[in-house]
């Protein structure tokens, strides 16, 4: 493991409310750099409310989030791509947008690898495939906080085999991972911590053997 | 460089197969009123022709294109098509570069359609009425309906981003309609407050009620205002 470790978010008593609703308040917690965090609970027990608190969709009702980097990597539960563009020519273009460094010929690379047509229209893709290119977006950058919102949502066994591989890849390479999931027992060779999440707040976290 | 790729990311959404087809149809709509109009009221005088030929088709076209203009900005706003802002952000690009170029695209579509139908509308005159001749006031009148129509596009937004419900869009349509028949009357002082801030075209329609700086100053102050509820307003659902 990486000897600098450092935080790279930073949780200080965090509240947020939707409404007079309660659905996030966590006194304090802090993802250090180089880790690989899985993120578990019911739904609506607050894990998507903290993601979108640190890539700042969300503000705060209470309390601070301090997010050390600007290179985040995010791979949302649900997204919906745009029509009347091919695969390739979507990445490209939001590879320039994102401005991390990722080529054209990395975005040809990595829809190959994952076995998907670069000229076929997105919406086109079945949704496995579809699921394939937000993973594609996120890790193509160079980025140093990955996120990702279910990410094995709609991915056959062998792409969410493939998956895993990419996690261990970006560990190897140092980089720190947030994974939100209700499936943990994919990810028992690669995560460091399990969070636990309970109506809003964290009960418990269990750091890997 | 990136700005420009920016709004190429814009635009594939904005112009999806949807707002494509809204966008065709309307059009084939408009031409074919413009056509009709043209037909039907060839009567009398070339001046009365013309005059009635331009009376009819932009009225039409003012209702038709502020509702094509507010939908269009509404269902671009929608949590779903406004998702994609979560792969923007956290690649450093602010909020208000994204709502920004956002709004810039919606009035580039918008101003290449006004466009479109301005040649439509003289097309159809030059080929259905004898002796039609180009008038500056068309333009005018065009440049009008496009202005009025971003005015009320602008208070759908503050709808939509408050709401988050796709038909807000028909609150400013609806507000653009009596506006614009309020000012067919006596103008009061209640009108002429009012037409502040729903502006209108006067009843030759070829300018606004108002100065051009009073609309230019409300779509500037629309525009912050959004911008501002746009940056607080919590994206919920992606």
């Amino acid at each position: 493991m990486n000897s600098n470790i450092t935080k790279i978010i930073e949780i200080d008593k965090l509240c947020k409310y939707y409404g007079k609703n309660k659905v996030l308040d966590i006194d304090y917690f802090c993802f250090l750099s180089s880790y690989t965090y899985l993120l578990i609970g019911a739904n609506g027990a607050g894990k998507s409310t903290l993601i979108k608190l640190i890539i700042n969709l969300i503000k705060a009702s209470r309390g601070s989030i301090y997010v050390y980097t600007k290179y985040i990597s995010y791979v949302p539960e649900r997204f919906l791509f745009p029509d009347n563009i091919k695969t390739y020519d979507f990445l490209c273009t939001l590879c320039k947008v994102r401005g991390f460094g990722a080529t054209n010929s990395d975005v040809a690379r990595e829809l190959e690898w994952w076995g998907i047509d670069k000229d076929k229209n997105i919406n086109a893709l079945s949704k496995g495939m579809k699921q394939k290119v937000l993973i594609i977006q996120a890790i193509i950058e160079d980025s140093e906080l990955y996120i990702f919102d279910e990410p094995l949502n709609g991915l056959d066994p062998n792409s969410q085999a493939d998956f895993i591989q990419v996690i261990k890849n970006l560990k190897r390479l140092g980089k720190t991972i947030i994974v939100c999931t209700h499936y943990d027992k994919y990810y028992a060779s690669v995560f460091d911590y399990l969070v636990y999440f309970n109506g809003g707040m964290i009960s418990e976290v269990i750091k890997s053997n | 460089m990136k700005l420009l790729n920016l709004i190429k990311c814009h635009l594939s959404y904005l112009l999806s197969k949807s707002s494509i087809t809204i966008i065709i149809i309307v059009n084939i709509i408009l031409f074919i009123v413009y056509i009709t109009n043209a037909l039907a009221l060839d009567l009398g005088s070339v001046k009365e022709a013309v005059d009635n030929y331009y009376e009819a088709s932009l009225t039409m076209t003012r209702i038709i294109f502020v509702l094509l203009s507010c939908f269009i900005t509404s269902n671009s706003f929608t949590s779903k098509n406004d998702a994609y802002l979560a792969l923007l952000i956290t690649s450093g690009i602010k909020k208000e570069q994204y709502y920004l170029t956002k709004v810039s695209s919606i009035v580039f579509i918008l101003f290449i359609n006004i466009f479109v139908l301005c040649l439509l509308y003289l097309l159809s005159g030059f080929i259905f009425i004898k002796g039609f001749v180009y008038d500056t006031r068309f333009i005018n009148a065009f440049l009008c309906i496009y202005i009025i129509a971003l005015i009320y596009s602008l208070y759908t937004n503050l709808l939509i981003t408050t709401f988050k419900n796709l038909f807000t869009f028909l609150l400013p349509t609806l507000a653009s309609i009596l506006t614009s028949s309020l000012a067919q009357g006596k103008i009061n002082i209640f009108k002429k407050i009012l037409f502040i801030f729903f502006p209108t075209t006067s009843p030759s329609q070829d300018s606004l009620f108002y100065s051009i700086y009073i609309s230019i100053a409300l779509l500037i102050i629309l525009i912050v205002t959004n911008l501002v509820l746009y940056v607080r307003v919590d994206k919920r659902s992606e």
